[in-house]
């Protein structure tokens, strides 16, 4: 017993950790040039994979741009990046790097009497929302199966962001790109709501009172928050970029790095608005679409996904119309299907639970409990990408340009699937974690918004849809 | 501008421009040119590629030789199994699995156009994965 409490308090102890209060990990996010160091490296890996989409074999497994992008860094990123980081990839991001280092006019040191390059506007409060980020993401998916299996598309894309990124910036200040515009960022700020780490301060009250707050406007060496960001009301990860400017800044040390359950974000009320409750039911009527799509048994779906695809014969759906349907489908289920649905249960629970609260209101509070089952099932729909892929990474690994080169010996190993037939079991499993957390995080919920022997039976229409939503997941894979 | 920021700039404006010049460089020295590549013995080394999806086909379908060159032919499928047959010379790799290679040595003696051809039935788009091999006089 007295192990079982000793493993108790160290995980305890363990889960409320300050990484900052480890004297290398602050000795690192306090040096100027931390960010820049982890960029630049990006930077460079990423226009390798952007050359080699553009001049490179246009095979997309022979092709280093396709392997590296969407099996590797997409499997990193949704898989143990998001859950566990947050948005540390926005940390180490290369698209906005020339951006923000053409609008600092520096790159590492903060410059004396430093004024921001370019216009400097103010982003338009009518787009203070994720909107724009919503629809750059559906316009990207729309055209996904191009975008993952052509290294030229994929290289397009990359370096439009790039440049996209660095205009915004020079027009806008700070990080406007990031924060409104990235279709990336988006989905990465709704999920680290779920993850297992947080950038807070130590004593709000420190803050409140303290009237420089240079953690927003900066200081000797800091450029303040690029993110729009008060540290001292931060509550939710979402838009904490973990730049460690507010780290730099802070005169009091009063900024913490926190090891933290998962989900913890979910179930706090502020900040949450339709723009992100909508990026849930896009995110997940999308790991619906993808999974049907990319890994189910339906070729002819796939052929509809494909606007270049001309059927061998006359009488199948083709090109253009074939393609509009599948425009349907994705944008259809994504804004109206999804969450139409998700409305008919809330007014179910409205109903159930007589509360005073609108059933708007509680679409968008519990959509909220769907981001652990959402995120679960973008794990699961990665987890045969790497375990069938993996032999691709390694061939272009020593063939970047698919152009018969074997710069590692790796070129030649065998596209060879591990353990495919555990695939289904793994992708249940996750799903089930999702599930487990959706449920926990609804009965936060509901506990906080009805009253208590009203709770079950308003929570009941939402669990109701948690369990159709995995069901479908799960028949999608085993069945 | 700090003297140490300039020659940071300066640093990986170079990395970025060296690395698509030292591609193209590389691509258009002779090493590598349209799927050819000239191998250590400066055998020319001929990749083609055979997958099905969209508009499927070999990559490259046509290839151009000189008479009595010795080239070398590796024949990989990209997507599911494929094979390629050269019936004018007798030439059958059989079923190639997908991820994996046929290689081939030949040296073409006579000027004129070979057609090439899947020959296992891949998938509807079976009949577009054709190309030829154009052998120019020596």
């Amino acid at each position: 017993m007295a192990s079982v409490s000793g493993i108790k308090s160290f995980f305890g102890r363990l889960m409320s950790m300050d990484l900052l209060s480890i004297p290398v990990v602050r000795r690192l996010v306090m040096h100027r040039a931390f960010q820049w160091a982890v960029m630049v490296p990006n930077l460079i890996i990423f226009w390798f994979l952007i050359t080699a989409g553009f001049i490179g074999s246009p095979v997309g497994n022979m092709n280093i741009s396709i392997t590296f992008v969407w099996m590797l860094w997409w499997f990193a990123l949704i898989a143990i990046l998001v859950p566990f980081f947050g948005r540390a990839w926005c940390t180490i991001c290369p698209l906005p790097a020339l951006g923000e280092w053409l609008q600092r006019g520096s790159m590492v040191r903060k410059p004396d009497a430093w004024r921001p390059r370019g216009l400097n506007r103010r982003w338009p409060r009518r787009l203070n929302n994720i909107w724009l980020q919503n629809i750059g993401f559906l316009v990207l998916a729309s055209f996904s199966a191009l975008l993952v299996t052509r290294p030229i598309v994929t290289a397009i894309v990359l370096a439009g962001l790039i440049l996209v990124a660095t205009i915004v910036m020079l027009v806008y200040s700070k990080r406007a790109f990031c924060r409104y515009l990235c279709p990336v960022g988006g989905f990465i700020g709704l999920f680290s709501n779920f993850s297992s780490i947080e950038l807070r301060v130590k004593d709000g009250e420190l803050c409140k009172n303290h009237i420089d707050k240079e953690c927003i406007r900066g200081s000797d060496t800091s450029f303040g928050c690029p993110w729009y960001e008060y540290p001292g009301s931060l509550v939710r990860n979402a838009y904490c970029g973990l730049c460690f400017e507010c780290v730099k800044a802070c005169p009091f040390n009063n900024i913490r790095l926190n090891l933290r359950g998962f989900g913890r974000d979910l179930i706090v009320s502020r900040g949450k608005g339709f723009d992100e409750a909508w990026k849930v039911f896009i995110m997940l009527a999308l790991a619906g679409v993808y999974i049907v799509t990319m890994q189910g048994p339906w070729g002819w779906i796939r052929d509809l996904a494909n606007v270049f695809y001309k059927p061998p014969y006359g009488f199948a759906l083709a090109g253009i119309d074939g393609y509009l349907i599948y425009l349907g489908l994705v944008w259809g289920s994504t804004l109206l299907i999804i969450p139409g649905l998700f409305y008919i249960f809330s007014i179910a629970s409205k109903y159930l639970s007589k509360t005073d609260a609108s059933a708007s209101e509680l679409f968008k509070t519990f959509s909220y409990m769907l981001v652990p089952l959402t995120l679960m099932a973008w794990i699961a729909f990665s987890i045969p990408i790497l375990q069938v892929n993996w032999a691709y990474i390694v061939n272009t690994l020593s063939d970047p340009f698919g152009w018969g080169w074997n710069l590692f010996g790796t070129r030649d190993i065998h596209w060879s699937p591990i353990l495919p037939s555990l695939i289904p079991y793994e992708q249940v499993a996750v799903i089930l974690v999702g599930v487990f957390y959706s449920i926990k995080v609804g009965y936060e919920m509901a506990r906080e918004k009805f009253m208590e022997d009203r709770a079950l039976l308003g929570y009941s229409p939402y669990l109701i849809f948690t369990f159709l939503a995995a069901i479908f997941f799960i028949w999608l894979f085993m069945g | 501008m700090y003297r140490e920021e300039f020659i940071l700039w300066s640093i990986i404006a170079l990395v970025l421009l060296a690395i698509p010049v030292g591609a193209l460089y590389t691509a258009f020295n002779g090493k590598y040119l349209d799927g050819v590549y000239l191998d250590d013995r400066g055998v020319k080394t001929i990749y083609i590629y055979g997958w099905t999806q969209e508009d499927g086909g070999w990559d490259p379908s046509e290839i151009v030789v000189k008479a009595g060159e010795k080239v070398r032919l590796v024949i990989r499928s990209m997507d599911m199994a494929h094979g390629l047959q050269i019936p004018d010379l007798g030439i059958d790799t059989g079923v190639i699995k997908p991820g994996y290679e046929y290689v081939i040595e030949v040296t073409f003696d006579k000027p004129g156009e070979y057609t090439f051809y899947c020959s296992v039935y891949c998938s509807p788009l079976h009949y577009k994965m054709m190309g030829k091999i154009i052998v120019l006089p020596g």
